[in-house]
């Protein structure tokens, strides 16, 4: 039965021309076949070793580029190596280096091929370019700006509806209580009105002392002691500004009539109707005008805002008190 | 590779349209809110009208109340014709003029915001309570207010009360 002899270490392959299984093998050189010019070369291989050549055969096949070999070079047979370039490459003159060189630099970046990946990858696979990502995001922004947009005008605007539902609560409020409630004498003519009780009773100049402050905020104190203006600032909770003023109209010289069936159509003036109030005038109608202005930044005062909005609200109170 | 590419477009359309949908919606809320406070300034308007239209009739029946319950008697249909804006100058609402501020100056702005008119519609005398020294006639009023707003909307308002007058004071009891 035939043994293998042990397999040499790699790096000490023929580097020593005896190794110990090569002495155990009966040497040519000892039985005279050979001269010692024969001898100096390395000795061959047994039939089952691998050659350098057939060692290294499939790198030949794979290409350099294959990741997880060793690149060992080549054998060196043939024409020097010219690194893929044509032989002999100084030889050729400018227009085929140009030309060798087009062909060696490959498509163009972002002319993808169908079928082939870039960068020499395998083929058939399939991935997006840096341009393609681009594209997406450019369609993404140009999707999700004009939201945002939205988005922000909404949070703005929804600012402005708070403002506006203040406004016109207040508004409601300030004209609910002057048409209903603050006697009719008490609202005196002017731009802003003016309100105190000529009769001076104790009552009525209570109630439009807790009243008035409420209806228009700060800066409503009359020159007088009870009295008041219709004119004043006011302050929601989130911090904005409204400026609320009265205007009121006597409306003396108003004429009333009715139609009597047999006696024609009776006419009064007021002369005729009511005595002189306490600015010595017939009225019995006042004309009463509310604007409410406020500003859409906080905490600024509306008079000087360029942007403020504002509406006006109009009512005629009659004298019904008693 | 086809199928995968085609699902592609129908994901970017999509997600576009829904994009789209969610901004129209955004912007819809905000112009809805935005008409929806001019509406009830509008309104307010109006219903302020057509309260200063019920107190001047219930001032004609407070001054008047002889001589309303005389023109029944009598079989008036309408004893008040003149309870109409529009009738008196100082009372008118209008010409509108919005841009007019009372904050401009300390002087009295006669202009009005805005065009607007109140009348009395129907004037009923209902019944008479005649017990001891009380002599009290009740009437039903309906008045009817309209104002114009911005954007040429309308604002109608129309108010229904019942009042108890006493014939010989004036003193009046809604």
């Amino acid at each position: 039965m035939r043994t293998r002899p042990p397999r040499p270490d790699r790096q000490e392959f023929g580097k020593s021309p005896l190794q110990p299984w090569m002495a155990a093998r009966p040497s040519r050189l000892a039985s005279g076949e050979e001269t010692d010019r024969q001898e100096i070369g390395p000795p061959p291989l047994p039939p089952w070793m691998p050659t350098r050549h057939t060692l290294f055969a499939h790198r030949q096949k794979a290409g350099p580029h294959e990741i997880g070999h060793v690149a060992l070079p080549a054998p060196r047979t043939g024409p020097r190596p010219t690194r893929g370039r044509p032989y002999p490459f100084a030889a050729m003159d400018g227009g085929a280096k140009r030309e060798f060189r087009a062909s060696q630099r490959g498509p163009p970046p972002g002319a993808h091929r169908p079928g082939v990946a870039p960068f020499g990858g395998p083929p058939h696979r399939s991935g997006v370019t840096i341009v393609e990502v681009l594209m997406a995001f450019l369609i993404l922004g140009s999707l999700l700006l004009p939201v945002f947009f939205a988005l922000t005008n909404s949070v703005k605007e929804t600012e402005r509806f708070y403002t506006e539902a203040v406004a016109i609560s207040q508004a409601k409020y300030v004209m609910d209580t002057l048409m209903f409630q603050i006697p009719w004498r008490t609202i005196r003519s002017g731009n802003p009105a003016r309100f105190d009780d000529p009769k001076k009773v104790g009552a009525v100049q209570t109630l439009l002392g807790a009243a008035i402050p409420r209806m228009f905020g700060s800066g409503c104190e009359g020159t007088a002691a009870e009295t008041w203006r219709g004119d004043g600032l006011l302050t929601d909770r989130k911090g904005f500004l409204y400026r609320i003023r009265l205007q009121c109209r006597d409306l003396d010289d108003l004429e009333f009539s009715v139609d009597i069936p047999g006696r024609g159509l009776q006419t009064f003036r007021s002369a005729e109707l009511t005595p002189k109030d306490a600015d010595g005038r017939y009225c019995l109608m006042k004309k009463l005008s509310l604007e409410i202005r406020w500003s859409l930044t906080k905490g600024r005062d509306p008079l000087k805002d360029p942007q403020a909005r504002s509406f006006r609200l109009v009512a005629v109170k009659s004298h019904l008190d008693g | 590779m086809g199928r995968r590419r085609g699902l592609a477009v129908v994901v970017v359309l999509f997600f576009g349209f829904a994009m789209g949908l969610l901004v129209y919606f955004l912007i819809g809320a905000n112009a809805n809110l935005s008409l929806q406070n001019r509406k009830t300034i509008g309104q307010l308007q109006a219903y302020y009208l057509a309260h200063s239209a019920f107190q001047h009739v219930q001032l004609k029946l407070r001054l008047l109340p002889q001589e309303t319950y005389d023109a029944f008697e009598g079989g008036a249909g309408s004893p008040y014709p003149d309870v109409d804006s529009d009738l008196h100058p100082a009372i008118r609402f209008g010409p509108a003029a919005p841009k007019a501020s009372l904050f401009d100056s300390d002087q009295i702005v006669p202009e009005d915001p805005f065009d607007g008119r109140y009348q009395l519609v129907k004037l009923t005398f209902d019944s008479s309570t005649q017990a001891m020294k009380h002599v009290q006639d009740g009437y039903s009023v309906e008045v009817r207010a309209t104002a114009k707003g911005n954007a040429q909307m309308t604002f109608e308002e129309t108010l229904s009360e019942k009042v108890i007058v006493s014939r010989f004071t004036g003193g009046i009891a809604p």
